[in-house]
């Protein structure tokens, strides 16, 4: 069985992002990885500054991107279906 | 900034189940005399009775210290002052006074040294014990039981040298449980130089705390009496550069990356998009370390040729609250601002080097107050310092 590519889910952790929100978002998603045992199925990845400060907290889930998302829960929701799909 | 660097710290573990200590240390540094004075008193017993004792002592001869008076009549005044117990009939705190005073080069320093009743102190040159002469005034108070004596003594330092003064808590330690007669000023000496030779450079910070923890250790981890411990060392200045933000031009940017080559010591670049500048100059790749943060302090990053690297705002005004409460490092979570209170600690001369560029999205009211102004928070950064770390700090805008 060919194993499955793993879901790479990349936050920015410049100083604005990790302040409106990527903050806790990061906190959900690494309880949300680790509860479910996705370790192997999901890779969490920061970044600096990626220079979208003004509609942040910016995230990308596989090769979505997304904006001003402050709810991990959401995050949670939107890996859930990417991982689905 | 010298090159020769008086490096004065302690570390203090109070008696078992004490929430205060009768071990009261006081150290002043002032610059415009070229003076330091440390003063290490011990109140009789423990707890707050011990303390108040003590806080008296120290106070009244760190006072006297900046005085004309000389040491020895400082001495005989403070010792006149205290009463003397009238159960056990011996005055109720002891103490030493080190009065360490230099030319503006350093290359001169010169230590006057008055010590009553404390355990003897202890002299290195780098790892090697070193003895002197003491000289012994005598004094007979009404109603005191025995004659008191106060050894004062006069000698100079240089670079390399230590001076290491210490409460009974130190000699006394491990007695009648692990050692009968205690660790003894023998033990504690031999202990001392074992520590030197195994880091020749160990700070004042880190030796002051080895050697009460081995004397806590000693009592079973549960200390018999306050341990208190005080180093000075005279050493080469541990230099630390800080590059937060951005310059104000791109024609800068080239200039920033000189500065920071050139810099001799650690180096912290502290802002993502600085570091990006960094890493863009030096053609070093920037990798985020998603292993270590907290809920206000973002990851750090890792550079070749750079020490640290954090995120900027954020980080840099959690390390200035944390050195205004003067929160002990090992008491925080295992984020970068702890690496980063960590290295301030571990340095004498910190520069920095501030970048004038705004970020507009900082600007945003939503988004917490701890992105304030860089130039707000570095004031507040250099304050704390140099007021209660006895930092110097100097610094530069790009």
């Amino acid at each position: 069985m060919a194993e499955k590519e793993k879901l790479r889910v990349e936050l920015c952790m410049g100083s604005s992002c990790f302040a409106r929100g990527n903050s806790s978002t990061l906190m959900g998603l690494e309880g949300f990885v680790e509860e479910n045992g996705l370790s192997d199925r999901v890779d969490l990845e920061g970044h600096l500054c990626l220079g979208k400060c003004n509609t942040g907290p910016h995230l990308k889930i596989g090769d979505k991107e997304y904006s001003g998302i402050t709810d991990p829960d959401a995050v949670i929701d939107l890996i859930r279906k990417a991982l689905e799909e | 900034m010298n090159n020769i660097f008086i490096d004065v710290d302690y570390a203090q573990i109070y008696k078992h189940g004490q929430k205060i200590g009768g071990d009261v240390f006081l150290l002043s540094r002032n610059p415009e005399n070229n003076q330091i004075v440390s003063t290490l008193s011990d109140g009789l017993g423990s707890g707050v009775k011990a303390n108040v004792l003590a806080s008296l002592t120290a106070h009244m001869a760190h006072r006297l210290s900046f005085s004309p008076i000389d040491l020895s009549h400082s001495a005989k005044i403070i010792m006149d002052t205290l009463p003397v117990c009238k159960e056990r009939k011996i005055s109720y705190s002891t103490f030493t006074i080190a009065d360490i005073r230099y030319k503006e080069d350093m290359e001169d320093i010169e230590v006057n040294l008055v010590e009553y009743d404390n355990p003897s102190s202890l002299r290195f040159s780098g790892p090697e014990p070193v003895s002197w002469e003491r000289s012994r005034t005598e004094l007979q108070r009404e109603g005191a039981f025995k004659k008191e004596i106060i050894a004062s003594s006069v000698f100079k330092l240089s670079f390399g040298d230590r001076l290491i003064m210490f409460s009974d808590g130190v000699t006394q330690s491990g007695l009648g449980k692990s050692l009968p007669l205690g660790w003894r000023l023998d033990g504690v000496r031999k202990f001392i130089s074992e520590e030197i030779r195994k880091d020749e450079d160990i700070s004042s910070r880190e030796l002051s705390r080895a050697i009460v923890q081995k004397a806590c250790s000693l009592d079973g981890l549960a200390a018999k009496d306050d341990i208190t411990c005080v180093v000075v060392y005279i050493r080469k200045p541990r230099r630390l550069l800080i590059v937060t933000g951005p310059p104000f031009t791109k024609e800068a940017d080239q200039i920033l990356g000189e500065k920071i080559k050139a810099f001799d010591g650690k180096k912290i670049v502290s802002g993502g998009t600085t570091a990006q500048i960094v890493s863009r100059l030096f053609g070093k790749k920037l990798s985020l370390d998603l292993s270590s943060w907290s809920k206000d302090v973002p990851p750090a990053s890792k550079m070749e040729g750079i020490d640290l690297v954090t995120e900027g705002m954020l980080t840099l005004s959690k390390v200035a609250t944390i050195l205004e409460k003067k929160i002990n490092p090992s008491d925080l979570p295992n984020d970068p601002a702890k690496k980063f209170v960590e290295m301030l600690l571990d340095s004498d001369q910190v520069h920095f080097i501030v970048g004038t560029k705004i970020n507009e999205a900082h600007q945003d009211p939503n988004i917490p107050v701890e992105i304030g102004i860089r130039r707000t928070i570095i004031g507040r950064l250099r304050k704390a310092l140099e007021e209660i770390y006895l930092k110097e700090t100097s610094q530069e805008y790009l």
